[in-house]
């Protein structure tokens, strides 16, 4: 358990490889031992997607590191690192708010995000809103599917009038 | 019961402790070196007097200053107090028997309670030599004060340094601090007790005041309370003022089109000309272009301007709630205050954007077309004015009697809102015990009162309205008969008559818009007492002005003499004399309803003792600044509150502008890291009321995490291991043995074992400490803790029935 505390004040770089096996398992080398199969836990998945990120065993889920940033990795496993977290991280961003309509019982909306145009379909709206910080929110549908939804000061002029209608 | 007994028996010859009445001359009085207050007189009926004691004997006297009784000092054998339930009496022991000194309601209680040890050194004392009159009491010089009422700062720390008897005799010259020593002549000082009682009472009424006001809210002026709702619209003054000018024009507008209706028809009867006709005619259009206009411009001012002022009373509503003490939330129900911050505050809004405005334009109209109508025609106007007076007593008939139903109404809908409250509170609960119909009925039986006040309501105002109706319909003919006649005498013109039966029908308008302004009026005066009650209610741990920022605490509380009853006739902590050393641990201990929580909660100063005083580093807690006080101690209670946000807010509630990092270290301390990155959303995740939900346990280490974050000095930890099963436990338990190294921590925990680690035990039975030292220690010498050990132990050596 110390190690990983250790790690966050280290002066000294600490030496981390992360790759994918073959299999395409995300496996670790720590100070040169390896440690087989592990998965990577943003801490603070919305507000700092890259950093804080705690290394585990795959199996137990014991924490093995802690890394204080992505970019301290060499580029190899960093690329390694962020296409994991891709992978494991499927939260889209809206991009764009086309519209928000409220269609008999539901509201919905019709959005462009990271992952492409979406629909979202939400029968009570007040609940699906959550602020995560200052001008942040997760949106969540009603098949519990969630978006995040930030930054809507800087979006184009109609996604923010659609924000107002209920913001 | 606190009794005293007398040793110097020299009895003085003649005078009987009895009942001779007579004046008591102003000697006594000066002579007096206490003097306490009593409300309840022998024959159980309330009655102001006091009980005066002096070097040769104790007297009551009345409030006009007659004798009543008196008891000489060698007569009296012994001095009891007892309390009772809300009061209590001073009994004396002659040699009759036990004989009434006095009877008191609760608020003169600590007076005598503070008393006592002066009395009983008082009654050691040998009677003073005849002819040395005037020499004081023992160990007393001058006359002194006595104040059941509480008293700032660590005076009353002091005060508690001698509980009783011969220790009272000890610190009798050092004058416990309620009993102040006077520097003035004595009469002047002898302020008598129950200040407090007084302090509670309307200064006008003299009836009984909820939150140590001044003035009861019954007393309290009408005009000052509509002056302290306009004040709220004094930042908004240039909005207000222009909505008074457009009010002004709007009214003038209203008033011209009759009188250019006049015109016309006096043009058409008189023969008049085209083109006065068209110039009447635009004139009248040109007044309803403008008049739109202005009143298009108020509504838009108006608006602004109730909206804003709506989230000024609102937000002062809630500082007001916030800065209230806890014993002010446990004697009432919270869901009431929501229906206060807003339903009270949209009142006070609209009155002040509407009513208010409403009420000086429809004063403004009824002048304004009474001028006209003498104008018109005056001796027909006289004769229009006698029904006035019958509105006005009508008006003043209607009045009390819709506000006492006004009230009853608002007390309904409290009553309604109060259940649904209660209810979905405590859904599980009703859900558990299957008890869905009982609530059904509580509620429609609160219900059905409220549909039936708002029914008498309406009857009484739908009997009253059609009568308005009614006189204004008569007087209207009556002006037509009687204004016909004179156009058919050739007296007034049709054109005149017209307008002027226009103008009656404005004026009447006004009239009857005051019988309806009485319920806005009342509902508005209503909501602004509510809200004004909860922002004038002193806070009962107030902060004192000169109050201390703590800069260094290194944590040594100490208890002194601490008296503490959240109700005032029941002590739940009696005469605790406790020393917590900077960084012990200290495990509180006892059955329950020892008062074990009542001293944290003291300690975190959510009360004030009645007596005695609590110290912190040797400052005492009053004198600290309470912001300051609660930032230095960390609380882990049984139930963890989350609040809706996510667990790294919740975490890093006390410490708003804690680092990612930071929050994540005193997660780990508290052994909640890896539960909480096994979420979804790490810290991200959502908690509280809306949110994800967690188990006791880990809320219990998001607590802990929250504590370890504020890195406190002292550390309060009430039952925090309770609602977890062993294995949790063992890990909470982990995680507060890193927390309350190098910290003072005062635990309490119903499983024994649980304070294994703690320096020193503290064992409390009914209010006291009854027992203190280690484990082993307690254990060996078999009290009170080695009973407790012991019927734990057999509880867990039972087999459980169920797995």
């Amino acid at each position: 358990m110390s190690g990983n505390i250790v790690f966050m004040h280290r002066n000294q770089p600490y030496e981390v490889m992360l790759y994918h096996s073959r299999e395409g398992y995300l496996k670790a080398v720590l100070g040169g031992e390896p440690m087989g199969r592990v998965k990577l836990v943003r801490c603070f998945p919305y507000s700092m997607p890259d950093r804080l990120i705690s290394v585990r065993t795959a199996d137990t889920g014991k924490e093995l590191l802690l890394l204080p940033s992505l970019d301290h990795l060499e580029e190899e496993s960093r690329i390694a690192a962020v296409l994991e977290l891709e992978r494991e991280y499927m939260i889209p961003r809206i991009e764009r708010i086309l519209s928000i309509r409220k269609k008999g019982p539901e509201w919905v909306w019709s959005v462009d995000t990271d992952y492409g145009p979406s629909t979202l379909h939400m029968s009570i709206l007040h609940e699906g809103i959550h602020e995560l910080a200052d001008g942040r929110w997760i949106v969540t549908d009603d098949d519990g599917r969630r978006f995040e939804l930030s930054n809507v000061d800087r979006m184009d002029k109609r996604s923010r009038e659609q924000w107002e209608k209920i913001g | 019961m606190l009794g005293v007994t007398g040793k110097g028996k020299g009895r003085s010859a003649g005078q009987h402790g009895g009942d001779a009445a007579g004046t008591i001359n102003s000697q006594r009085l000066s002579e007096a070196w206490l003097r306490l207050k009593g409300d309840i007189n022998e024959a159980r009926q309330f009655q102001r007097y006091e009980l005066v004691f002096t070097d040769r004997e104790a007297a009551v006297v009345d409030e006009t200053g007659r004798l009543q009784r008196r008891f000489p000092k060698g007569t009296i054998e012994q001095i009891e107090l007892r309390e009772g339930v809300a009061g209590g009496a001073l009994m004396l022991l002659t040699r009759d028997g036990f004989r009434e000194g006095a009877r008191f309601t609760l608020p003169y209680m600590e007076a005598y309670r503070e008393a006592m040890p002066r009395i009983a050194a008082w009654l050691d004392e040998p009677l003073p030599m005849p002819g040395a009159a005037g020499s004081a009491a023992p160990g007393i010089a001058g006359a002194a004060e006595v104040w059941p009422g509480q008293q700032p700062g660590q005076e009353r720390g002091a005060a508690a340094q001698a509980p009783g008897g011969e220790a009272g005799r000890e610190a009798a010259p050092k004058l416990p601090p309620r009993v102040q020593r006077s520097a003035g002549g004595a009469v002047a000082a002898a302020k008598p007790a129950g200040a407090a009682a007084e302090r509670n009472a309307c200064q006008v009424c003299g009836r009984r005041l909820w939150h140590r006001q001044t003035k009861c809210l019954r007393c309290s002026n009408k005009y000052m309370m509509v002056r302290r709702i306009l004040a709220y619209a004094q930042p908004h003054r240039r909005l207000m003022i222009a909505s008074g000018m457009l009010l002004l024009v709007s009214i003038v507008f209203e008033l011209l089109p009759t009188y250019l209706m006049k015109l016309l028809i006096d043009n058409f009867t008189s023969g008049g000309s085209p083109s006065a006709l068209m110039g009447i005619i635009l004139a009248m259009a040109a007044i309803h272009l403008v008049g739109t206009g202005v009143s298009m411009a108020r509504s838009f001012i108006g608006l602004r301007f109730g909206g804003k002022l709506m989230g000024d009373i609102r937000k002062v509503t809630f500082e007001a709630i916030m800065r209230l003490s806890m014993s002010y939330f446990d004697r009432r129900q919270v869901s009431q205050f929501i229906s206060r911050v807003q339903n009270d505050t949209e009142e006070l809004k609209g009155f002040l954007t509407e009513g208010f405005v409403q009420f000086l334009s429809q004063v403004l109209l009824a002048a304004g077309v009474l001028g006209l109508l003498f104008y018109l025609n005056a001796p027909l106007t006289w004769m229009i004015l006698i029904p006035v007076p019958f509105l006005a007593v009508g008006f003043f008939w209607l009045w009390p009697r819709i506000r006492i139903m006004w009230y009853a109404q608002w007390m309904s809908i409290m009553n309604v809102n109060n259940v649904i409250g209660e209810s979905l509170q405590g859904i599980r609960v009703i859900k558990a015990f299957a008890q869905e119909k009982r609530e059904k009925e509580r509620f429609g039986k609160a219900n059905d009162t409220l549909v039936k006040r708002m029914i008498s309501m309406g009857n009484l105002w739908m009997g009253v309205s059609p009568l308005f109706s009614l006189v204004i319909a008569a007087f209207g003919l009556l002006v037509w008969y009687t204004g016909g006649k004179s156009v058919l005498q050739g007296g007034m013109s049709l054109g005149t008559l017209t307008a002027y039966a226009s103008y009656l029908v404005m004026f009447f308008g006004p009239l009857q818009y005051f019988g309806g302004s009485l319920n806005m009026i009342n509902r508005v005066l209503g909501s602004a007492e509510r809200i004004f009650e909860l922002m004038d209610a002193p806070s009962d741990t107030p902060d004192r002005k000169d109050a201390v920022e703590l800069d260094h605490v290194s944590g040594e509380i100490r208890f002194k003499g601490v008296r503490y009853g959240y109700d005032k006739s029941r002590s739940v902590l009696k005469d605790i004399d406790l020393t917590i050393r900077p960084g012990e641990m200290v495990g509180l201990v006892g059955p329950s309803g020892a008062g074990k929580s009542t001293l944290i909660n003291l300690v975190c100063r959510f009360y004030d003792p009645d007596a005695g005083g609590i110290s912190l580093d040797g400052v005492d807690l009053r004198d600290i600044a309470q912001e300051s006080l609660r930032s230095r101690i960390g609380v882990v209670l049984q139930e963890t509150f989350l609040f809706d946000g996510t667990i790294a807010q919740n975490i890093a509630y006390g410490m708003k502008d804690a680092s990612p990092e930071k929050i994540m270290e005193a997660a780990r301390l508290a052994n909640a890291h890896d539960f909480i990155c096994r979420l979804p959303e790490g810290y991200e995740t959502q908690v509280g009321e809306r949110g994800h939900r967690l188990s006791g346990g880990e809320k219990q280490r998001i607590a802990i995490a929250r504590a370890v974050l504020l890195d406190p000095a002292i550390l309060i930890l009430d039952e925090a291991t309770a609602s977890v099963d062993t294995e949790t436990e063992r890990a909470i338990q982990e995680a507060l043995s890193r927390l309350v190294r190098g910290r003072t921590t005062i635990a309490i925990a119903h499983r024994l074992s649980t304070l294994r680690g703690a320096d020193r035990l503290i064992v409390l039975e009914h209010g006291r400490i009854v027992e203190s030292g280690t484990h082993e220690e307690l254990y060996q010498s078999k009290g009170t803790y080695y009973r407790l050990v012991e019927s734990q132990k057999q509880m867990t050596e039972v087999p459980s029935e169920v797995g």
